[in-house]
């Protein structure tokens, strides 16, 4: 036997609630994205070396040095986690002390520098050593600053 | 008067209104997609900077092979380089011909030859002037560590 429902005219009708859920998704992407993207990385045009012998920097506690591009080849700081540490004897001492703050609670931190690749490399180089007397002088002294050079990928 | 006992009760469904909403959202969607910036990502040259104290007291009779130190110096008059490798080694004109000639004398590897010079561990120091420019102090760092050398270091020139 078959029934007959006369409900009217059928009214098509387009659910709202899957383009409401992916686009709060896609939302909530970018926003956590720009986040991660801003956190310790400076807007800098580091070295691309090609072909690249370089690779992925994988996981791990790190602080990430960023040597502030200044001008002709100088730069006007180095900025860690962010402070800012003036580009002279007592901003390294500082530097210095920070990162062996850092390196004593984290024995296996990576100290990342990042710099303009137009920076002189004398202005880069202090941060090695700062790196390098921080690992030495931490609260159980490394025999070796775990020290890694930022480049960009090969594009 | 109580109004709400007087209005009639017509059965209409209460709704709540999505048109603001989604307009903000996307207003959102679109600002974060234009703000974001898609950078390649980043890659690193693993460094390790032993302290200074243990060279200094290193063992009398320390059997460690004499490190093969390539100078950078700056180019009077321009923004290039010059390196020059302590010892009777060959002129190298440039980062890519420094690669080349270490990748032959790598004792290992699948350019090598049976009478390589240099093994994976030998020891290389970029000691490079202080007026370089980071894009080449990098660029000789990666020609090394692309020619399969994983002791690798860097100097500041005197």
């Amino acid at each position: 036997m078959s029934i007959i429902h006369q409900r009217g005219p059928a009214r098509a009708q387009a659910s709202l609630t899957p383009m409401i859920d992916v686009v709060f998704l896609l939302v909530v992407f970018f926003v956590a994205v720009s986040q991660i993207v801003d956190q310790d990385r400076l807007v800098m045009d580091l070295p691309s070396p090609s072909p690249s012998a370089a690779h992925q920097p994988g996981e791990g506690p790190r602080a990430v040095v960023n040597v502030m591009p200044g001008p002709d080849g100088t730069s006007l700081g180095y900025q860690v986690d962010g402070l800012l540490f003036m580009p002279d004897e007592s901003g390294q001492l500082d530097l210095i002390e920070h990162l062996r703050s850092r390196m004593s609670r984290t024995p296996e931190l990576f100290v990342n520098i990042r710099a303009d690749q137009s920076t002189a490399w004398g202005w880069v180089a202090p941060v090695m050593e700062a790196a390098r007397f921080a690992a030495s002088t931490a609260a159980t002294p490394l025999p070796a600053a775990r020290v890694r050079l930022t480049v960009d990928g090969d594009r | 008067m109580n109004r709400r006992h007087a209005l009639p009760h017509t059965g209409s469904r209460i709704g709540v209104n999505l048109a603001a909403m989604i307009d903000v959202v996307f207003l959102l969607l679109i600002y974060f997609m234009v703000a974001t910036d898609f950078r390649p990502g980043e890659e690193v040259f693993r460094l390790d900077l032993p302290q200074r104290q243990q060279e200094a007291h290193a063992e009398l009779f320390d059997l460690a092979e004499e490190p093969l130190v390539d100078r950078m110096l700056v180019r009077s008059g321009g923004g290039g380089y010059e390196l020059q490798l302590d010892g009777n080694w060959p002129f190298m004109k440039d980062a890519e011909s420094l690669g080349d000639w270490l990748k032959e004398n790598r004792m290992e590897g699948p350019l090598s030859t049976s009478n390589g010079l240099f093994t994976s561990r030998h020891p290389i120091i970029v000691v490079a002037a202080s007026g370089c420019s980071w894009r080449n102090v990098v660029g000789v760092f990666n020609a090394v560590v692309g020619a399969g050398y994983d002791a690798v270091s860097l100097e500041l020139l005197p």
